[in-house]
């Protein structure tokens, strides 16, 4: 079907100008970079989340993008509805946009030449395994057999199955082995990942924030979104935490805690497994919040002021049966082993917090030069998660305060009283009236030891 | 808690002394490290008592001491009588101090307060629980009055009830906190809640010999003023339950594993008494020649008499 024409050996009048597949290779992989190529692959899942749900705010709950990058493969499975068959067959594999291929609204995909490109980039075997709704089926392809013959231009599907497929079962999975030994050892660098983590965080903002779920290596991309206030003496807490909990791999939990905006909508714990929101918010004992109480103060469950108080948990794990998710994986698993781990550790992390909120809530009542904590929080910037360093407590340091210890007094006395009082005594102010009141009772009670 | 160093004149706590002593002698019964190695997490006050005492007796070169004081002018009267070079102060709440503690060495520690039971203790044992490596000692020291009139009995119910919801009924009354009850719900809700933490950060551990356990090794009461209450534990993994028992902690008479405390009740007898007690160790109960001195000086003396401190006038710095 997408034969070249081969040129007539015997006609003197043709000159041979058709490339040779290798050349094709060459040129169209020559002046990609190795993230960015794998930017198109991130694109087309994005596409595919777009074309399942629609609009622009469209909820992508649900929606995941798993990518593993090391020195022997390359993979990337999504769940965002596969690659009908249609579009494999007609567009998806073909070098360069066909007439009549629609366009996934806004799509995010360029040229028709994004998954190839990077396939070929990577390695010299790759393979595509598509379940869409009508369809499932997978496309092998060994590049070095395939450069061989220049005639045959088509790859070949196999495993081709009629559904019909539920929504939740459709996906694409693309996978790359015998890699390019120059893309195997940059695949193996901590600083290429790392980069790559950083760009698709910042290049899948909007989409992340909808609700995809982008797992790199197993570890899920915090989206930009999650910020921490730090600095002015304000420092956020960053634990991670390795746990082997019998399953395929480990888990990998991530706490940051800290303080954020007055908002008491949006206060609390957020629990993500493996980039999904199973907790917004969360003030309830199920992250220990009836547990962190104050020394010697009655303190309900959730008070106003921890209205600042932000916490954000990423636990993942390429075994999933190991996270503290129930199984509509809407909500925590109280019995799991991952969960009963996770709940002493926020505590921990929440304690110092609270004690910072506590300072700050008792400021109310102070002169404004002494309100440092509020100072400081106004003047701390909010930072992206992914920005912060590691820190076992969250912590604030505020100057040591001078001369010796003070305590406040306050109380109500009626206001005929206090402005006789005021006026006996030459005060000029109810704070005045207060000090002069206490240095007149000290003077004339207390005796030095 | 702040501010007490103030107000009570350590010199004058005898109990508390003993109560030091029969932790040293404790000590020195671990056999799960050189206990040379060991980490002392306090809080040493001013005086640093407990410290001087681990690092002379224990030879503890690694100390750590929590202190919650904020004001300038007592921080640099801390630091300058601060003993040892490898004496470091931490200077903030044990809430905020301890997370940032590498709580993975193997620790003596105690949380000696000075204040009421509360659940701030429990999620500080909590924090050192879920860290500690086996063959770390856990003590907490706690006053244990409940108030005798209100509005204190009521307001102090109140609180108990919101912080340990859990443990207490809706219509749990005072009257259970009276006398004995109070330091024994102490014990009882903060053991629990340890040994919840020790369990909960052990879940899903595959290795057995890895998965530790809390054992109750002491429960002291005692009263130099306020009735106090020490509770100690041990964390120990499943691969050193064979060392623990050869510890061989039950030699020591003031072991307690149980509800039953071991109260350190100081003997108010004279020095010439402590002589004729003395010589007539260690079968002092039986010695009939004795019955001048009141049964139950006889009976404190012969539980407390290695621990007494000695007084004198002349203090060594």
């Amino acid at each position: 079907m997408a034969q070249l024409v081969p040129t007539d050996e015997d006609d003197l009048t043709k000159v041979d100008a058709s490339p040779t597949k290798a050349f094709f290779v060459e040129i169209i992989t020559k002046d990609i970079q190795l993230d960015e190529a794998i930017q198109d692959l991130v694109d087309n899942c994005i596409d595919g989340a777009k074309r399942l749900r629609p609009g622009t705010d469209a909820d992508y709950n649900g929606l995941t993008v798993s990518i593993n990058v090391g020195p022997n493969g390359f993979s990337i499975e999504d769940n965002c509805g596969g690659i009908p068959l249609e579009v494999a067959r007609k567009y998806a594999f073909k070098f360069g946009r066909a007439k009549g291929f629609k366009r996934t609204s806004h799509s995010v995909g360029q040229f028709g030449v994004g998954m190839k490109r990077a396939l070929f980039k990577m390695g010299d075997k790759f393979s595509v395994v598509s379940v869409e709704p009508e369809y499932s089926f997978r496309v092998d392809v060994d590049v070095l057999a395939w450069a061989d013959d220049d005639v045959n231009w088509d790859f070949d599907i196999a495993d081709l199955a009629e559904g019909p497929h539920p929504a939740e079962t459709t996906g694409t999975k693309i996978s790359v082995e015998a890699l390019d030994p120059a893309v195997a050892s940059t695949f193996s660098q901590q600083a290429f990942v790392g980069k790559l983590r950083h760009d698709i965080r910042v290049a899948q903002q909007h989409p992340m924030r909808l609700g995809l779920a982008i797992t790199l290596n197993g570890e899920a991309i915090i989206p930009t979104a999650w910020q921490l206030k730090e600095g002015d003496g304000i420092s956020p807490a960053y634990r991670r935490y390795e746990d082997e909990l019998g399953g395929e791999s480990p888990l990998v939990t991530r706490l940051y805690a800290g303080v954020g905006e007055s908002s008491r909508a949006h206060a609390g714990w957020y629990v993500f497994c493996n980039g999904r929101c199973i907790l917004e918010a969360d003030q309830e004992a199920t992250t220990g919040w009836s547990e962190v109480t104050d020394e010697g103060v009655n303190v309900p469950k959730y008070h106003g002021q921890f209205a600042r108080f932000r916490g954000y948990a990423f636990l993942d794990s390429e075994d999933s049966s190991i996270l503290p998710w129930n199984t509509t994986k809407t909500g925590l698993d109280l019995e799991s082993d991952a969960y009963r781990r996770l709940q002493g550790r926020l505590i921990e992390i929440t304690r110092p917090v609270i004690d910072f909120l506590n300072s700050l809530d008792a400021e109310k009542d102070f002169e404004d030069a002494d309100k440092v904590l509020s100072l400081a929080i106004t003047r701390a910037s909010s930072v992206a998660l992914e920005r912060l360093a590691p820190r076992p407590a969250f912590a604030y340091t505020v100057p040591p305060k001078r001369g010796p210890a003070l305590a406040r007094i306050s109380y109500q006395k009626p206001q005929a009283e206090v402005e006789k009082l005021k006026a006996e005594l030459g005060a000029h102010s109810n704070k005045e009236l207060g000090e002069q009141s206490f240095e007149y009772a000290f003077s004339n009670l207390v005796e030095d030891d | 808690m702040p501010g007490t160093f103030k107000k009570i004149d350590y010199r004058l706590r005898p109990a508390k002394h003993a109560e030091r002593v029969m932790l040293i002698d404790l000590f020195k019964r671990m056999r799960f490290a050189p206990i040379e190695s060991y980490r002392y997490i306090g809080f040493g006050s001013v005086a640093f008592v407990d410290f001087r005492m681990v690092h002379k007796a224990l030879g503890i070169k690694d100390l750590v001491s929590i202190e919650a004081t904020e004001a300038e002018d007592e921080q640099t009267r801390f630091n300058h009588n601060n003993p040892y070079a490898g004496l470091t102060i931490h200077f903030g709440h044990s809430s905020t101090i301890l997370p940032t503690l590498d709580l993975t060495k193997r620790s003596l520690v105690w949380l000696d307060y000075d204040g009421a039971l509360s659940r701030s203790m429990a999620n500080d044992l909590a924090a050192v629980g879920r860290n500690a490596p086996s063959g770390t000692f856990i003590g907490v020291t706690f006053t244990a009055s409940f108030p005798t009139r209100e509005p204190g009995r009521e307001n102090e119910l109140k609180r108990l009830k919101e912080e340990f919801s859990e443990f207490l009924a809706d219509d749990t009354k005072a009257i259970s906190f009276d006398g004995a009850k109070f330091g024994e719900f102490g014990r009882a809700t903060l053991g629990a809640l340890l040994e919840k933490a020790v369990s909960d950060a052990d879940a899903g551990q595959q290795d057995g010999g890895r998965v530790r356990s809390v054992r109750q090794i002491c429960f002291f009461k005692y009263k130099d003023g306020a009735p106090m209450v020490t509770v100690g534990w041990l964390i120990v993994a499943g691969s050193d339950v064979p060392t623990f028992e050869a510890c061989q902690f039950d030699a020591l008479p003031f072991v307690r594993t149980g509800a039953i405390p071991f109260v350190i009740k100081i003997p108010l007898v004279t020095p010439l008494e402590v002589r004729e007690m003395e010589r007539r160790l260690p079968d002092l109960a039986t010695a009939a020649d004795l019955e001048w001195i009141p049964e139950e000086e006889r009976k404190n003396f012969g539980s407390v008499y290695r621990y007494l401190p000695q007084f004198s006038v002349v203090e060594q710095i």
